[in-house]
């Protein structure tokens, strides 16, 4: 199983980056909060992305100032999160949108069953939904 | 058999549920490179081979349509068909097969009820009461009925008290896992309080899936009756872990699936009092459940009949009658007198971890949820697959009480009569690997 809890994976899981509530209040004018969450519903799992990017004339180029998650999950699902936040700190939204699955099955670096599929890309998922709005 | 620190001297057992394990095709399969270990019963229980070959033979010699096509199979399949209804009558110790009615699972079988019975019996104000221990199939049909009619859904809560409060957890501080204390149980303290003269229903677990708990289902029909409120028990585990008298508990509705018990899967079971079933509308309408149709109108026909639209799943309630065959062979108060000892025998070595909380009531009866600090239950399942122990991880599609307690998953091990001590044994290597990882 060690393929699976490798020592990058335990390490996120018990020491997420980037994980807690964005304080609303510190957020700049030329800034601009995004936010959505995701569920899994087989095991109860949820996510709440937020992140918070710099206006800019071009949506796409807006930079990503500020990311954080909160929220329940297995290791699986935490270590991807921490690692996507991690990722994506000073990146713009071009980038993020650019991003696809294998990219995070690529950060994760273990194999990824059908099951846990979903554990994986949770955060992601949260992340795309965020930046839809 | 020592394993641990200390030996668990388990009273000889009921029957030799060794022996049992090789008329189970499928338990002799290797997971992972580890012989199965298969906890997972109570989302579905394994078949005898019994059950597989009357499957298989019903398609290699009967298969024919029901409704008495005159040419031999249909006469054949018919027969069959009807015989596996009087069968579980008998089973149950029914008044007559018309009380009983074949459905796709416990969860259809319930929802006939709701339609049936519920939309032309609940009126606005009308009070229906269930638990918050509820599997979904037990709560949603009565909250979205409620909600159609105005109607109020009461809900009987867990016991709280000096030992513990379903919400504020008294033994553990807030992490990712909280804990909760053990064991688990149902208020009925006020049950009586809650029947009011606008209580039509009571919908009740014959046995939690998730904590095992078996509420006293003789009592609360005694205090519903004498409210003039029906009860509707979903036996989906009870049915399993027990044998039910209908007579004796004298409950108006009970459901359960054959797949929970040896049974093939999708095949439920609908008892109801023959009375009931006279004066419900239909549920599923269509072929097979009419006595006549005209352009405006038609005649349903009486029950069973009413309730079975369309063709049934002949094969598996022809290989049910073995899975019956099998269970009364052994016994259903042996299995359950079994399936306690060994839960007794897995709480005792979960209780010598303090990071392992437990989700179960006292005599969990072979179903035991449990949690482990800061680690996730989908991690937990994950290793124990490694293993080749299979348990369930996930919120057993009982959300209200998840909530309830706080917890966003539990892991479960259930056991049925072809699981042994040896399996405990993997058990507690599996966890040992757990609590390795996530050291």
């Amino acid at each position: 199983m060690d393929d699976l809890y490798t020592e990058i994976i335990l390490d996120h899981f018990k020491h997420p980056r980037n994980k807690g509530q964005i304080d609303t209040r510190k957020i700049g004018k030329n800034e601009k909060l995004l936010s959505a969450t995701e569920y899994n519903p087989t095991c109860g799992d949820k996510v709440t992305i937020q992140i918070v990017i710099e206006k800019s004339d071009s949506k796409t180029s807006s930079l990503i100032k500020k990311i954080a998650f909160i929220g329940e999950g297995c290791a699986i699902s935490q270590a991807a999160t921490s690692m996507l936040t991690e990722q994506l700190k000073g990146k713009t939204l071009k980038d993020l949108q650019k991003m696809e699955n294998e990219d995070i099955y690529k950060l994760l670096q273990i194999p990824i069953s059908p099951a846990r599929v979903k554990c994986a890309l949770l955060g992601f998922i949260a992340t795309k939904l965020a930046i839809k709005t | 058999m020592p394993f641990g620190k200390g030996y668990f001297i388990v009273p000889s057992m009921i029957f030799n549920a060794k022996k049992l394990k090789k008329d189970f095709p499928i338990l002799s399969r290797k997971i992972n490179g580890h012989p199965l270990v298969y906890l997972d019963n109570a989302a579905t229980t394994q078949k005898p081979k019994a059950v597989i070959d009357a499957f298989k033979n019903y398609y290699e010699y009967s298969a024919a349509n029901v409704h008495r096509g005159i040419h031999t199979l249909s006469e054949e399949s018919s027969e069959q068909y009807e015989n596996a209804r009087k069968r579980v009558a008998k089973f149950l110790n029914a008044k007559s097969p018309n009380e009983i009615i074949f459905t796709r699972n416990t969860t259809e079988a319930i929802n006939l009820v709701a339609y049936g019975w519920g939309k032309s019996n609940i009126r606005k104000d009308d009070e229906i009461i269930t638990s918050i221990i509820e599997h979904h199939s037990n709560f949603i049909p009565w909250q979205q009925l409620c909600k159609e009619k105005r109607a109020k859904l009461k809900i009987i809560p867990l016991k709280t008290g000096s030992k513990h409060s379903p919400t504020i957890p008294s033994t553990i501080t807030i992490t990712p896992n909280r804990a909760v204390s053990f064991p688990l149980t149902l208020d009925f303290d006020n049950l009586e309080k809650l029947l009011t003269k606008k209580t039509r229903l009571t919908a009740i677990t014959g046995m939690s899936n998730v904590t095992g708990e078996k509420p006293n289902l003789k009592k609360i029909i005694k205090l519903a009756h004498q409210n003039s409120t029906l009860v509707l028990i979903d036996a989906a585990q009870l049915a399993a872990h027990e044998q039910i008298n209908v007579q004796k508990l004298d409950a108006d509705f009970i459901a359960f699936s054959a797949h929970k018990m040896l049974g093939p899967t999708g095949l439920g079971i609908l008892y109801a009092k023959e009375q009931l079933l006279k004066e419900m509308p239909p549920f599923l309408l269509g072929g097979g459940m009419v006595k006549e149709v005209t352009i405006k109108n038609t005649i349903f026909a009486d029950p069973p009949t009413k309730f079975e639209a369309g063709t049934p799943n002949i094969a598996a309630a022809i290989a049910f009658t073995k899975a019956i065959d099998y269970l009364e062979k052994i016994g259903p108060q042996n299995i359950a007198k079994h399936t306690e000892n060994l839960s007794q025998l897995l709480i005792a070595h979960l209780k010598k971890y303090p990071q392992i909380y437990l989700q179960a009531a006292q005599n969990p009866n072979g179903i035991i949820s449990f949690t482990i600090k800061n680690i996730h239950a989908h991690d937990i399942s994950e290793i124990f697959n490694r293993q080749g122990v299979a348990i369930r991880a996930g919120h057993h599609c009982c959300h209200p009480l998840m909530q309830e307690l706080n917890l966003a998953a539990t892991a479960r091990i259930s056991f049925y009569l072809y699981n042994t001590e040896k399996d405990i044994e993997a058990v507690e290597k599996a966890l040992k690997k757990v609590l390795a990882v996530f050291n």
